[in-house]
């Protein structure tokens, strides 16, 4: 009996084996998508503690089904998955706000001052650049959560919509409704203007 | 169409990286249009190297599995001290004493006390919400008391 499964191009099942053994060095794993899943995770949560703790979890949880990893997607948009659900679940549980309230003073959020007070080029940055990264955090900030993911993994972490689409769950149609609503809405509160060009 | 101004979709259209023939054309011709795509394509390139440059020297922790992995993850490395803690306190008590009546070896306590610990973490590892999201009364749980139980019996 045959399967019902379509037949896979030979190379593309080579890729995905390749893709699968990546995980056999698991520190190297770390090593690579760390800074990644890290840097996605401050920019979602706007809090370092959490976004640290958030990141352990990720590869906690990847270490663990690893075994299950099949390779039809790279390792790369694979974590973004697992840390893509962690923060949703963070979020909507509303675990963040306790976990947050007893690790800090104050239940502001990172400022874009403080992020940039980390910066290795803080100094030399330019008033005007610090303003521009100021305004986009600033209009991230009250994006609806799906739209504000989708916008994060597409220009900080430089995702195509396909690869945004397997993170999140949703079809190509759907993250490319959610990015030009977040784009629509971040141009105008930048002060970029809405709707057409004048 | 490429005389009329772009819409704000062929704003974020351009900006998202689909950059169809229709609009490009425009853009060669249109000085309004290609000063807006650009100005707004440079403030999301300086947001985007603004956050990785922000992020550029971020410790990287080194990774043990699970059942190893104090140092990466702390709570439970307080858990597994405390419980090491309270195990080795009644042999320590009882070391100078004589025992006539064979008690449960240290071995196999220190078995128990490694599964109770590993099927902790792995229902921890199999939660939906995540462990640093938890309530910090999730951390109160321990085999301690089961252990101490059965120290007593
Ligand atoms: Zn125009």
């Amino acid at each position: 009996m045959e399967s019902a499964t379509p037949a896979r191009p030979a190379d593309w099942v080579a890729s995905a084996m390749d893709r699968a053994s990546e995980l056999t060095n698991f520190d190297a794993v770390v090593a690579e998508y760390w800074p990644r899943v890290y840097r996605f995770a401050l920019v979602s949560l706007r809090d370092k503690s959490a976004a640290e703790s958030l990141a352990q979890d990720c590869f906690l949880r990847a270490w663990k089904s690893r075994d299950k990893f099949r390779g039809d997607a790279s390792v790369s948009t694979w974590l973004m998955q697992i840390a893509v659900n962690l923060i949703r679940d963070g979020i909507r549980n509303r675990r963040l706000q306790f976990w947050r309230r007893t690790t800090q003073a104050s239940l502001e959020d990172l400022t874009a001052n403080e992020l940039l007070a980390d910066g290795r080029s803080s100094p030399e940055k330019s008033a005007a650049a610090r303003q521009q990264l100021a305004s986009v955090w600033t209009a991230t900030a009250s994006l609806p959560e799906r739209q504000r993911t989708v916008f994060l993994l597409r220009f900080v972490e430089e995702m195509d919509l396909l690869e945004i689409a397997a993170a999140m769950g949703l079809s190509e149609g759907t993250v490319k409704v959610h990015l030009f609503r977040a784009l629509n809405a971040v141009r105008e509160r930048v002060g970029m203007g809405k709707g057409a060009v004048k | 169409m490429t005389t009329q101004h772009f819409t704000g979709d062929q704003v974020s259209q351009w900006v998202a990286g689909e950059k169809p023939a229709e609009l490009a054309a425009h853009l060669e011709v249109c000085g309004a249009c290609s000063a807006h795509v650009t100005r707004f394509e440079t403030v999301l390139a300086g947001f985007h190297d603004g956050i990785h440059d922000a992020t550029a020297s971020v410790r990287i922790p080194a990774f043990e599995p699970p059942s190893a992995a104090w140092q990466f993850a702390p709570r439970w490395a307080l858990a597994g001290a405390v419980a090491a803690f309270v195990v080795a306190v009644p042999f320590y008590r009882g070391a100078d004493q004589p025992r006539p009546v064979p008690v449960p070896s240290p071995v196999v306590v220190a078995e128990v006390s490694d599964a109770q610990l590993l099927e902790q973490i792995n229902a921890q590892l199999a939660r939906h919400v995540p462990g640093p999201l938890e309530p910090l009364e999730s951390l109160s749980y321990s085999p301690l008391e089961e252990l101490t139980k059965g120290q007593n019996q």
